[in-house]
């Protein structure tokens, strides 16, 4: 009788501990783990396996990161062919669900890229507000999914998530309207600004290509010189974390000013860590180098 | 009239070969004979495959009554009552044909002569997101299209 009494007073706190345990959820960029935290609350405990300040870009999964993966319900991925990885971590992971968060956001086809990559779908989504909330919600019903008790929660933070970055939104607008028509020309050192510059009216000039670490042809770059000349624009922003030798050559040469560089793959550390800072980081940037005085 | 050459062995053999040709013909018929073509249906009903998934995103400047969404072939997409002020969200399967959509928009807005407004945005996989809104007070019932261009 008092051993029965016991073991149903042990079964009883194993399910409450279970109930309690918090959802494990990977996630292959350092944005994907921002939206799991924003989305998930305190029902999920994410892995940031590229880590803050790391590029995603160069991330390559490793045994342990595997490891990692094998003990989350749920993995998150940028996708889009962000990750070419991806293929192959689907047989490693026999049973473990990995989501591309961005598969159904509508995509930019990338139009110049030294990797040979023009004509495929330009992967930095994340650079569109509207793009996050939707992503949100595909956060939301993956986690949902995982963990059904969880559904009004987590549909609930995406919801306040995306109300968040629709102040945000109008926020930028007002911020950039402050840069005239003439100058709304963000000449970058990483082509990943795309879905910024549809959102915000802005055009791009690439002066590398996809990944930081491509070098350029002296016939493009003397095409970009000649671009940067021809637009007229004040200053040219490098890539945040990034050598911005090649950037600061064309500015001398097209007597255009280096502005606070930008953020493209969501691995700013400390306060610029995050999606919304990023995105502010990167709008007071725009504004303070391009904007009319 | 001389009938040898009926006897010979190139007309014994010419009068086996039509005697087959004869046979052949309903051979023939029986063994290549295709029923006729069914006559071809009409356009096929909608399916699964013909839906798009699609986030709605639906804000009411101020409270409604009820309001309801409709796709043109009458499916009811939406239908809520007592709305808040403020924005929702829900997942639909939407019937998007040759890039383009219609929903019906209905609303009771209540007794206020205040015009107050309702935004609706649509956002199908792989496709942009479009806001429509309708304006006005009481009850209202609009039309709301939406035009893509191909994903």
């Amino acid at each position: 009788m008092r051993k029965s009494f016991l073991s149903g007073v042990l079964a009883a706190f194993a399910t409450a501990a279970a109930a309690a345990a918090p959802l494990q959820v990977s996630a292959l960029h350092p944005l994907m783990a921002d939206l799991a935290r924003q989305v998930g609350g305190d029902r999920v405990k994410v892995v940031d396996l590229v880590g803050e300040g790391g590029n995603p870009h160069r991330f390559e999964p490793r045994p342990d990161d595997l490891a990692r993966m094998q003990a989350s319900a749920l993995v998150l991925a940028a996708g889009k062919g962000l990750e070419p990885y991806l293929n192959r971590l689907h047989d490693s992971l026999q049973g473990v669900r990995v989501v591309e968060v961005g598969s159904n956001i509508p995509s930019l086809t990338l139009t110049r890229d030294g990797d040979g990559a023009a004509g495929t779908p330009d992967p930095h989504w994340w650079h569109g507000v509207e793009n996050m909330r939707r992503a949100a919600r595909v956060v939301a019903l993956a986690l949902a999914d995982k963990d059904p008790a969880g559904k009004v929660d987590f549909l609930a933070n995406a919801q306040t998530y995306g109300a968040r970055l629709e102040l945000m939104q109008r926020w930028a607008t007002s911020e950039l309207a402050k840069v005239p028509r003439s100058q709304r020309k963000l000449v970058t050192a990483h082509n990943a600004f795309a879905y910024f510059a549809k959102e915000f009216d802005f055009t791009v000039i690439a002066v590398a290509g996809l990944n930081a670490e491509q070098n350029n042809t002296p016939q493009a770059l003397a095409q970009t010189i000649e671009a940067v000349k021809l637009s007229g624009v004040k200053a040219i922003f490098p890539e945040y974390k990034a050598n911005a030798k090649v950037l600061e050559s064309i500015a001398a040469a097209s007597a255009t000013t280096l502005a606070a560089p930008l953020i493209a793959d969501g691995n700013g550390s400390g306060q610029d860590a995050g999606f919304e800072a990023m995105f502010r980081h990167n709008v007071q940037s725009i504004t303070q180098a391009l904007a009319a005085r | 009239m001389d009938c040898n050459f009926l006897r010979s062995p190139l007309a014994g053999t010419a009068g086996v070969l039509a005697t087959l040709g004869l046979l052949a013909i309903p051979l023939h018929r029986l063994t290549s004979h295709r029923p006729p073509p069914a006559p071809s249906p009409l356009a096929p009903p909608p399916t699964a495959d013909a839906l798009t998934s699609a986030i709605l995103r639906l804000k009411c400047l101020a409270p409604a009554r009820s309001l309801r969404l409709t796709t043109e072939d009458g499916t009811i997409l939406l239908d809520l009552t007592d709305v808040a002020a403020g924005e929702s969200e829900c997942d639909a399967l939407l019937p998007i044909s040759h890039n383009s959509l219609e929903i019906s928009l209905q609303a009771d807005l209540g007794t206020s002569t205040a015009d107050t407004a309702v935004f609706l945005t649509i956002m199908p996989d792989a496709r942009d997101a479009q806001t429509r809104f309708v304006l006005g007070s009481g009850s209202l019932s609009q039309p709301l299209r939406f035009n893509w261009q191909s994903p």
